[in-house]
């Protein structure tokens, strides 16, 4: 038989944990998103048996802490909780320290913001002068990528058969050349307020 | 463990979260996956996951750790629910007979200090 809270969003999941106390509504939120904090950690910390420790930990403070504060957005409040969490560990082993205070500073994730949406729009313009003269400012890396990407609608797999870049250089060169448009993108309107 | 699979395949929020595994398997459609890697360019999360997952030269692997991790989940989720601490309340008789007890025994205190 199919348990209704099974169907519920993560709001009403953690609405029902905060009221009830029950673990089968955290759990519930939990099991969806126990792949996602997993890859999280082991992005950061390299190992299987390390990932899986922190990613229990996540899960443990995630039992006690859910119902203590406003979650507004349990996957951006599920996902810092598990970077934090890797990153502490990283500094207790004096692995690799990477700044706490970048967290602080990263948008808030399910919240697009204006110029993501606008740069969206942007890119679907395929055919617009202005897309194409911008697009002459980036490096050449990021401009096929770019273009391989939204334009010809190609997967990363396919990309990287094609231009025989790794995995994680097609992402950087999109990543980053996104954040070059949007950089054109903004001087642009800021000029054309000024006009 | 059905629960927890149900859980898994429901089509909300954590619906991108859930296609992760099937991302890294090759298993969706060429506009899936397109969407996926799209989303990949401002989601963090979703980003910080795959390049963790993409670590596993055999997704095989992840199903079982995945399955390792969701099965410890079930298992806090099959225990009590937890304490929630309530305080005790006392009428408010009592307080007030405690409080002029305490008083008694005050007033008491600095006589025989007095007398002393």
């Amino acid at each position: 038989m199919t348990k209704d809270y099974a169907q519920l969003n993560d709001k009403d999941l953690l609405e029902h944990y905060r009221v009830s106390g029950d673990n089968k509504f955290i759990g519930t939120l939990l099991a969806r998103y126990s792949l996602m904090v997993f890859g999280v950690c082991m992005k950061y910390l390299k190992s299987t048996a390390d990932a899986q420790d922190a990613a229990q930990q996540v899960f443990e403070k995630a039992y006690i802490e859910a119902d203590k504060y406003e979650i507004p957005y349990f996957k951006s409040w599920i996902y810092t909780v598990a970077r934090n969490i890797c990153l502490m560990r990283l500094r207790t082993h004096r692995h690799q320290i990477e700044p706490i205070e970048e967290m602080q500073e990263m948008p808030d994730l399910e919240i697009i913001s204006a110029d993501e949406l606008k740069l969206k729009e942007f890119l679907k313009e395929e055919e617009n002068a202005s897309l194409h003269e911008a697009l002459t400012q980036l490096n050449q890396d990021q401009s096929n990528c770019i273009k391989l990407f939204y334009f010809e609608k190609k997967s990363y797999q396919e990309i990287q058969q094609k231009t025989g870049y790794t995995f994680q250089q097609v992402k950087s060169h999109i990543q980053n050349g996104k954040r070059m448009l949007r950089n054109i993108l903004g001087k642009k309107s800021e000029s054309h307020e000024r006009d | 463990m059905k629960e927890i699979n149900e859980a898994q395949e429901h089509q909300g929020e954590g619906k991108i979260a859930l296609k992760l595994l099937d991302y890294i398997n090759g298993n969706l459609s060429r506009k899936e996956q397109w969407e996926i890697e799209e989303m990949m360019n401002t989601d963090s999360a979703i980003s910080d996951a795959i390049e963790g997952l993409k670590q596993f030269e055999y997704p095989a692997e992840i199903i079982t750790i995945q399955q390792q991790l969701n099965k410890r989940i079930l298992s806090k989720t099959l225990k009590n629910k937890r304490y929630k601490f309530k305080p005790i309340q006392f009428p408010l008789w009592i307080i007030l007979v405690v409080i002029a007890l305490m008083l008694i025994g005050l007033a008491g205190m600095g006589i025989i200090q007095l007398l002393k």
